[in-house]
């Protein structure tokens, strides 16, 4: 099957319901925060910056985006052809961890020049986003429309960010909390946005590698599998 | 092509059945219309041999598979217009051709050809938000049509049409036919399925009722005999209609050709019933 047009129409879909614009707009004002910041606080705002591209917009975009396709009736065309469900949610989130690569890569550029890792940066994306966008668009199949997304995944963006929150207050937080951000789905991605902008232990980032792995097939088998079998059982 | 035999399936935490032991079957080259009223299980039906819905008893199969097992091969071979046209809203007629059809192996028709055919030439590379109802429900065709199926699933495929447009999307669907595919048109549009189908099966609550060709069936329910029709002794008067006249024996029936030579002669009407009338025969339940 060539995927060439469906990563093309999927690229057009994401300008046209103005999710690329969103992308560009945010990256502007993340660029404008950090410079307005002392040197020391955009050094520690940086990986964090970086790595919400993935884990957040890849969550509500890919969210968003499979809300889009309920409201239009498409995954009933979808679902009789014979394009896997799975390429359907890897397009989404390839092309979503694209446009957020290139807004993690521009905000580093305007703040650090070329003192950045990229590769480091790609994986960020690639660890924090592939989980994301597929829990965001295993939960959007089951909650259907856009208001419903944003209200009832209120809980689970509030997990995403528990690795933010040890970064930022892990003298001030309970154990139990710090713990338990260490098993979240974002946080071998943000070890990996970390180690873009600062040394960070090699094991730690294989463990972080690994984990992201075991999030995004963990997300697949026991989250998207069911909600697809759902939404196409309505 | 298509093999449906004692199929039955319930709705999760559902009572009661909505397929009661469905037989049917669909050769290569032939439509076979499945007519019925709101919730008889037409759409059950379709949905179970689109391989969309699973759990079923029987069997459903598409080219000796099994709908159950249905895979990429299976899809491939199958293409299916809904009743409710689903389109990329952002995207052009022209974008989500060709968008669906990347999903199919193997050759293609040309989408401007048929998008010609189907006077959509013009309106290809406008948002698909911008279509009409009509307009939708051709794109929606000739999306079904542009993998050259073997096997065709059309769910009101006239419906919101005019005139001229619905008489192009049937004589399209014979076309396919012809050229050796199975279509399974599901309708509530009896003169369409009398039109385009070369078997009808009406379905009510479940079970298929009857099943054979428009004409068979017609001549089975309806009445052997004519009328004749004459004008109102007062103008703009209801016509006036003669009693009944057997066919058997009809040219030498003295008061039928007594009937003929009287003025006012309008025309002869034959008794045939239609699916409309046959369907409340079988049913005593109007189309809905």
């Amino acid at each position: 099957m060539n995927l060439l047009p469906f990563i093309r129409n999927d690229f057009r879909l994401l300008w046209r319901h103005g999710f690329a614009i969103a992308y560009l707009v945010v990256a502007l004002v993340y660029a404008a925060v950090l410079s307005a910041f002392p040197a020391s606080w955009a050094d520690a705002a940086l990986p964090v910056l970086a790595w919400s591209d993935a884990a957040f917009f890849c969550f509500f975009f890919a969210g968003a985006s499979v809300c889009l396709d309920l409201a239009q009736g498409t995954f009933r065309a979808l679902f009789v052809s014979p394009l896997p469900p799975w390429t359907y949610f890897l397009v989404k989130t390839a092309n979503l961890s694209v446009l957020s690569f290139g807004m993690a890569a521009a905000v580093a550029l305007s703040n650090r020049g070329l003192g950045f890792r990229p590769l480091p940066l790609a994986v960020a994306v690639i660890a924090g986003g592939s989980p994301s966008a597929l829990i965001g668009a295993a939960l959007a199949l089951r909650l259907r429309t856009v208001n419903r997304f944003l209200v009832g995944t209120i809980p689970i963006f509030l997990v995403l960010s528990l690795p933010i929150l040890r970064y930022a207050a892990e003298p001030w937080i309970p154990g139990w909390l710090a713990a338990l951000s260490r098993w979240t789905p974002t946080e071998g991605s943000f070890l990996w946005a970390r180690a873009a902008f600062a040394p960070v232990p090699g094991a730690e980032l294989a463990a972080g590698a690994a984990a992201a792995l075991a999030w995004t097939a963990a997300a697949s088998a026991l989250i998207l599998g069911p909600a697809v079998r759902a939404a196409k059982g309505e | 092509m298509i093999e449906v035999k004692g199929l039955r399936f319930t709705y999760p935490r559902a009572k009661a059945e909505a397929v009661r032991g469905v037989d049917f079957s669909v050769a290569a080259g032939e439509v076979f219309g499945f007519l019925g009223p709101s919730g008889a299980g037409k759409s059950t039906t379709q949905r179970i041999l689109l391989g969309s819905l699973g759990g079923y008893s029987g069997r459903a199969a598409v080219s000796g598979i099994e709908a159950s097992r249905a895979d990429g091969a299976y899809r491939s071979r199958v293409g299916a217009a809904f009743e409710f046209p689903c389109f990329y809203q952002k995207l052009t007629g022209r974008e989500n051709l060709e968008l669906f059809a990347s999903f199919y192996p193997g050759p293609k028709d040309d989408p401007r050809e048929l998008l010609e055919r189907l006077g959509l030439a013009e309106a290809a590379d406008r948002r698909v938000a911008e279509y009409s109802k009509g307009m939708k429900m051709r794109l929606n065709l000739i999306r079904a049509l542009i993998h050259r199926p073997r096997v065709l699933f059309l769910d009101e495929p006239t419906s919101g049409l005019d005139p001229a447009n619905a008489r192009t999307v049937r004589d399209l669907v014979r076309e396919r036919a012809a050229a050796g595919a199975a279509v399974f048109l599901t309708t509530h549009d009896m003169a369409a399925a009398d039109a385009a189908c070369d078997r009808v099966a009406f379905l009510v609550d479940g079970r298929i009722a009857a099943c054979d060709s428009p004409a068979a069936l017609k001549r089975r329910y309806g009445k052997r005999a004519v009328v004749v029709e004459r004008e109102a002794p007062e103008r703009d008067g209801p016509s006036l209609l003669s009693p009944e006249y057997p066919l058997d024996g009809l040219a030498e029936d003295e008061a039928f050709r007594a009937e003929l030579r009287k003025p006012g002669l309008l025309g002869v009407r034959t008794l045939d019933s239609s699916l409309d009338q046959i369907f409340l025969q079988l049913t005593g339940r109007e189309l809905a």
